[in-house]
């Protein structure tokens, strides 16, 4: 163990204020300093010091109680810190992950290139083109929106919607979620028997990203 | 024997007999170890984790003083401890008591 190690793991172990970390530190090389200028192998020196815990805790046992005060105060502020620092982390990354909606207008989507979009879906569930459906659809949503899963969907909606009548009402937003841009759509149609509303999710590509139908 | 009692005996007086080397003159840590140590032919060989917290309670309790040394050329800076008018009261008063008590001691430890 060289000098400047052997004085790091001394310092390291004191519980008191910086400042006076800082004075030991000074004294202890001072004295090493001249204890091999005085023709001392550092050997020698380190032996007749002592293991670097044993010093260590026996400037501990002698510090005064304001020193004790000052680690205890610089011990509370480091975990403070590391918390504070934690939270802003954990923050950030709910910050991120979760969406974030704002209007459309003045973003990457066009608002009526959306509508136009999320109403040739909403014909293509009507007149059954699933296979549209998916060819409009990105990777992931593509392998869940089977036949099957598309038909299940519209019989929740209940048995006989009849004939499709018009659309009665619309809203778009983008999103913003783990940095990704998304277009929503909420499109009401009207139908003979019922209405249902469609909320469809567009990626920057403008693929369908999510259906959902109630 | 345990070698902690022959400690425990000799930590008593560490703190008056720093003082009184500093009476002398200012002297920095690793002169006053070795003084003590020549002084004492060895019976008090102190290591430095023992004398400096020693030297920081005597400053703090204002009974003496410290300063680093301005080093000329390639001499390595010291920190010079000196005693201070209080230090000097103080060490008069252990003295006397180091007196009574050392002789109350002697004369249990040859009555018994």
């Amino acid at each position: 163990m060289d000098q400047v190690t052997y004085i790091n793991a001394i310092v390291k172990r004191l519980h008191c204020s910086n400042r006076k970390k800082a004075d030991i530190r000074k004294e202890l090389r001072s004295n090493i300093e001249l204890a091999l200028d005085n023709g001392e192998s550092w050997e020698k020196v380190r032996k007749d010091m002592g293991a670097p815990a044993d010093i260590a805790a026996e400037f501990n046992e002698n510090f005064p109680q304001s020193e004790r005060n000052a680690a205890k105060r610089r011990k509370r502020m480091q975990v403070a810190g590391v918390i504070v620092l934690a939270l802003v982390v954990i923050v950030i990354a709910v910050y991120w992950m979760l969406p974030r909606s704002s209007v459309i207008h003045g973003t990457t989507f066009d608002e009526k290139t959306v509508i136009r979009q999320a109403e040739q879906i909403i014909e293509m569930i009507n007149s059954n083109d699933y296979e549209g459906i998916r060819n409009q659809s990105n990777g992931s949503v593509k392998t869940v929106l089977t036949d099957q899963t598309i038909s299940v969907a519209k019989e929740k909606l209940g048995s006989n919607l009849g004939n499709f009548k018009s659309y009665s009402s619309s809203y778009t937003c983008q999103i913003v979620q783990k940095g990704k841009k998304y277009a929503v759509a909420e499109i009401t149609a009207l139908y003979e028997n019922r209405s249902v509303t469609y909320t469809i999710t567009f990626d920057q590509g403008m693929m369908v990203a999510g259906l959902y139908m109630k | 024997m345990n070698p902690k009692y022959e400690q425990q005996m000799k930590k008593g007086v560490l703190e008056m007999l720093v003082l009184k080397l500093l009476s002398q003159d200012e002297k920095y840590g690793y002169q006053i170890i070795g003084e003590l140590k020549n002084c004492s032919d060895g019976l008090f060989s102190m290591k430095e984790g023992t004398l400096y917290p020693i030297l920081y309670r005597l400053e703090d309790d204002e009974l003496v003083s410290s300063k680093w040394s301005e080093p000329k050329g390639k001499e390595i800076s010291r920190k010079y401890y000196a005693i201070t008018e209080k230090g000097n009261q103080v060490l008069s008063a252990l003295n006397q008591l180091w007196f009574d008590f050392s002789n109350k001691v002697s004369s249990i430890m040859e009555e018994m």
